[in-house]
């Protein structure tokens, strides 16, 4: 496989590792409906549950942008050629000047970007929020326009 | 404008010319394929994509599909508006979709290759006969 394809692929699959865990959410909802404590013997509490739910597509947001980045990294190194250390912003802004990237792709990645931050940096901006499925669907569009092999 | 599907959620000055401008652009660049295709005996097949931008709109764009004996190709129109570029269609080859992005820059259009393969060539008769001929194992 190509290098390219494996980090569209390791992107999807941090979307299907969410999935995965929301249907754990699913059941492990049902199993504080028929036994409440049973959190209690590992020392956590139903709010924690609650918390696991509430955070759940932010927490796989995070990891899809950081697999995406590290993606973006190793192609500015090794089909680049490069040993700079941009921004995250400034690498997004190269690779779609190198690859003539269409405007709204760029832009798509921008929100997915601000969006992230807004999620680590815990800023007061509120950015527009984006939903991981559609985090997946802009960074995995904008990672197709990278070269497919380095 | 009857290629026209609905109005730019944040419209440019002047979306509607724009809009024009690149309909009557990327037609060229379909018939001018047809043209040569037509010259090499191969046939092809014309259709139209939907393409939504957020400062043109959505509109419908002319592709081309080109069978040749030895490949499939789909002269596929990506966007107008391009970082660093005035407009970007993509030549594929199928089933693959390997592609050579072909783009307007400085008011003419040339693909765009990885640089070391030298075939960023200008878009004429013999550059798409070279892309389709470089194309054909990726299929």
């Amino acid at each position: 496989m190509r290098r390219r394809d494996h980090w569209i692929e390791w992107m999807r699959a941090v979307d299907r590792e969410s999935i995965a865990a929301a249907y754990a959410i699913e059941l492990l909802d049902e199993r504080l409906k028929s036994d409440p404590s049973s959190l209690t013997a590992r020392g956590l509490e139903r709010r924690d549950a609650d918390h696991v739910k509430a955070n759940r597509e932010a927490t796989y947001l995070v990891r899809l942008f950081a697999v995406f980045e590290s993606g973006l990294r190793e192609a500015w190194e090794k089909a680049e050629k490069r040993r700079t250390h941009p921004t995250a912003a400034d690498l997004l802004d190269a690779f779609a000047a190198r690859t003539k990237m269409p405007s709204d792709r760029l832009n798509d990645a921008h929100r997915v970007r601000v969006y992230r931050n807004s999620i680590v940096h815990d800023v007061t901006a509120t950015p527009q929020p984006t939903s991981l499925a559609e985090a997946r669907r802009f960074l995995c569009r904008y990672f197709s326009f990278l070269p497919p092999d380095w | 404008m009857a290629n026209v599907i609905a109005k730019p959620r944040h419209p440019t000055d002047n979306w509607e010319a724009k809009l024009d401008e690149w309909l009557s652009e990327m037609n060229s660049v379909v018939e001018e394929a047809t043209k040569w295709a037509g010259t090499r005996g191969w046939s092809t097949n014309a259709d139209n994509k939907t393409i939504t931008e957020e400062v043109i709109g959505t509109y419908a764009a002319p592709r081309l599909l080109i069978h040749t004996p030895g490949a499939r190709f789909l002269l596929d129109p990506i966007a107008r508006c391009v970082v660093g570029a005035e407009g970007r269609f993509d030549l594929c080859v199928i089933p693959s979709y390997d592609a050579v992005p072909l783009v307007k820059i400085d008011g003419g259009w040339r693909f765009l290759s990885n640089g070391s393969d030298g075939l960023d060539l200008a878009w004429s008769e013999e550059g798409f006969a070279k892309i389709c001929a470089q194309l054909v194992p990726m299929q």
